[in-house]
């Protein structure tokens, strides 16, 4: 069981709990690399949470992995067009109010591409240019 | 064959060409209007020699594809090569008369754009929207909360196809029977399930592409109704049928128009689609495959304009022309754009990087024959 830990958003409290099914050699789901440990899932979360990047329904969110301040990749997905991903998704289950992430597929689930406002602020912070705004807002192949 | 080329410095988003203004839209989302004929004809006064070649190439591409005009004024390649050579650079932050710019009442930034009856409509995550295009009245009004894609309009069947990504295709009918204010539209209405990353026309019936799922064509039948034509959905054609059936290996797939393509290890498989006489069903016939002999890499998506076939890669756009010249466009691309529905713009492709925007003319289908080009749309020529 992985451990989890406790958020305030919104007035609120949340957790944040990662899914073991992403991390496990199970085929199916999308997987966090070996190299993004759970600490780094969670550092990816708070910083979505301090940069507001999730939605105001409070139930859908994204998330960059950094290091030395450069976008890396966070995870593989299972798409014939793109192996690898570098947007988190993360969606929270209401009636416990537990969030959860993993690697998103922005090409295959409409649902997993980064909202607009999200991704035009990441454009605007420089973290991804405008030519790969357009092929997630699209749902493109986009790499890094 | 050069290829004619205008410049305009700046950081944009996307554009639009429609009855005779070119749209431009900054990266905060405010627009750029432009009026374009006079644009082009006070650039062309400057060259007394070139003013009608300046004109063609930028305002009337009807031109290429018309019989009389072709048999009274025959133009030679050398006249097209001439412009071709000349450094064309429009300074939209100089005060210019033809140039104003506008608020954009539209959420920022949008998927994809479509110009419909002059009006704009705009796919963006929260649905999509329009507003009036061509006055000032910029009220805009939420049509659908569905996140889609790309937009594609079709004038003649007065419907707007809705690329909807693992949501599937869809088709949105409009009734412009009434003043645009008081259009009606309809709940778009679901084609197909299948994953749509794209979608085009091929007269009443719509191509669906995607990068996870295969090719569906969707084949309406046409009915009178009313003295009214309805078109009504008649079979969704998969993939395998069309190309499997003429031996094409699966890859990535698209079309528009009266022709499909398939990209596989560099090679595009190329397939015509016409109209049986009787039953009035969609056949399929195999043509002139294109060797593009060089790997760029994957493919990130791909068109086709009757100038030739456009596939974008990461780092350039590849053009295949109609006369069989591959022109390769370096760097990797904001935005990209082809006008294949409207009259005067056919020939022009619009790529925007990221401190400027790059307007390509090109005049090589002008000397084409139409029946006979593997890459790009025919165009039937008129009288």
């Amino acid at each position: 069981m992985s451990e989890h830990r406790v958020y305030e958003i919104s007035d609120s409290l949340y957790t944040y709990t990662p899914n073991p099914q992403h991390r496990d050699n199970k085929v199916g789901k999308s997987k966090w690399l070996r190299a993004v440990k759970e600490e780094d899932e969670f550092n990816i979360f708070e910083l979505a949470l301090k940069n507001n990047w999730i939605l105001d329904d409070e139930r859908n969110g994204w998330g960059l992995f950094f290091y030395n301040e450069k976008i890396k990749y966070l995870g593989v997905i299972n798409n014939p067009r793109q192996k690898l991903s570098f947007i988190a998704k993360f969606v929270n289950d209401k009636s416990r109010n537990d969030w959860h992430g993993y690697p998103a597929d922005h090409i295959k689930h409409t649902h997993d591409k980064p909202h607009a406002d999200i991704l035009n602020q990441w454009m605007i912070k420089g973290f991804i240019p405008r030519a790969k705004m357009r092929k997630i807002l699209r749902s493109h192949p986009c790499r890094i | 064959m050069q290829n004619i080329k205008l410049i305009i410095k700046g950081n944009f988003w996307d554009t639009q060409i429609y009855s005779k203004k070119l749209h431009i839209f900054d990266i905060n989302g405010s627009r750029f209007v432009i009026n374009w004929n006079d644009l082009i004809n006070d650039f062309s006064q400057k060259y007394p020699n070139l003013k009608t070649i300046a004109r063609i190439s930028f305002l009337e591409s009807d031109f290429f594809y018309s019989k009389s005009k072709k048999t009274e004024h025959l133009y030679s390649k050398i006249l097209f090569d001439e412009l071709a050579k000349l450094p064309i650079h429009i300074d939209i932050s100089k005060r210019n008369k033809h140039i104003s710019h506008l608020d954009n009442p539209l959420p920022f930034p949008h998927n994809d754009s479509e110009v419909y009856y002059n009006e704009l409509y705009i796919s963006h995550s929260d649905g999509i929207y329009k507003a009036n295009f061509t006055t000032s009245n910029y009220k805009k009004e939420k049509l659908w909360d569905g996140s889609v894609l790309q937009l594609s309009a079709s004038r003649s069947n007065t419907s707007i196809a809705l690329a909807a990504g693992s949501d599937g295709l869809f088709d949105m009918r409009l009734d412009t029977t009434k003043p645009s204010f008081f259009t009606k539209r309809q709940e778009p209405k679901k084609v197909s399930p299948e994953h749509c990353s794209s979608c085009e026309w091929s007269t009443h019936n719509i191509i669906s592409s995607s990068y996870i799922s295969p090719l569906v064509f969707a084949a309406y039948k046409k009915i009178k109704k009313n003295k009214k034509f309805e078109r009504i959905l008649e079979e969704l054609i998969p993939e395998h049928k069309i190309f499997e059936a003429v031996n094409i290996e699966h890859g990535f797939s698209w079309g528009e128009s009266d022709k499909l393509y398939m990209y596989k290890n560099n090679i595009i498989s190329a397939i015509k689609i016409t109209e049986h006489k009787k039953s009035k069903k969609p056949v399929f016939k195999k043509i002139k495959s294109i060797n593009i002999d060089n790997d760029y890499g994957d493919i990130v998506s791909a068109n086709v304009a009757p100038f030739g076939v456009i596939l974008e890669f990461d780092e350039r756009l590849v053009i295949i022309k109609s006369n069989g010249e591959i022109f390769p466009i370096e760097g990797e691309p904001v935005n990209w754009r082809i006008f294949t529905k409207s009259r005067y713009y056919k020939n022009q492709l619009h790529v925007i990087y990221d401190d400027r925007l790059e307007i390509y003319s090109f005049y090589h289908d002008y000397f084409v024959d139409q029946k006979l080009k593997s890459s790009g749309t025919t165009v039937r020529l008129k009288k």
